[in-house]
């Protein structure tokens, strides 16, 4: 599923990227530009969630 | 007409719910529509705009009870990238409303506001049939395989 609207983000590009190797938040979240001034912050507050992702830990959101 | 206490409060979150549910189903008919598999857009497209007519029912009653219809507060609207994924997720939505109808119909028995009640029982209908609706899509996905249900929603339903 769409993780982040504002930017398009899914929940398999993240895995993608977890894959790739980038796995901690701070590298994520550069890569997926959510520290550029333009986004709403949410998915910053939910940063843990989609390292979780990104590492493998969570089954697919949508079940 | 004064509400009975926590009435708008209920009537507010079932609008919540029920306008992120709107721009879900009508960002997933749209998607669909795009895809190619007419049937399932106007299915979901129908059921997007049920939704706003319950929205539509919701604001009146809140205003008639004298409340303030929230029109600002949203949730999380889950939009997935497949149509199984929108499936599941519309799923997930409607379980949620389902939930909060229930608790609704409880709390507006316990303070005797039998309209407001009755209302809540009409979507309540409404949300079972479009739960039966998702799970019959799930289980002949599951018994036919993806390919061939998506090749049975390019054509419009006649």
């Amino acid at each position: 599923m769409y993780i982040c609207l504002c930017r398009g983000i899914t929940e398999n590009a993240i895995k993608r990227l977890g894959e790739e190797g980038v796995l901690c938040p701070n590298a994520l979240a550069c890569e997926l530009g959510l520290n550029e001034p333009d986004c709403c912050g949410r998915c910053l507050k939910n940063i843990e969630r989609l390292t979780a992702i990104a590492q493998g830990q969570v089954r697919s959101v949508a079940g | 007409m004064k509400a009975k206490e926590g009435v708008v409060n209920v009537l507010n979150k079932v609008l919540t719910a029920d306008l992120t549910a709107i721009n879900q189903y009508f960002v997933h008919a749209k998607m669909c529509e795009n895809w190619g598999y007419e049937r399932l857009h106007h299915k979901v497209r129908e059921r997007s705009i049920s939704e706003m007519k319950d929205a539509d029912e919701l604001i009146g009653h809140i205003l008639y009870l004298d409340g303030v219809p929230n029109v600002q507060r949203m949730n999380a609207v889950q939009v997935g990238e497949t149509v199984l994924e929108q499936l599941k997720l519309d799923l997930k939505a409607e379980q949620e409303m389902l939930t909060l109808l229930s608790e609704g119909v409880v709390h507006c028995t316990k303070v005797t506001d039998f309209t407001t009640r009755h209302m809540l029982e009409d979507m309540a209908e409404d949300v079972d049939e479009h739960i039966d609706w998702i799970e019959t899509q799930l289980e002949t996905i599951k018994q036919v395989g993806v390919e061939n249900y998506l090749a049975e929603q390019i054509k419009k339903e006649s």
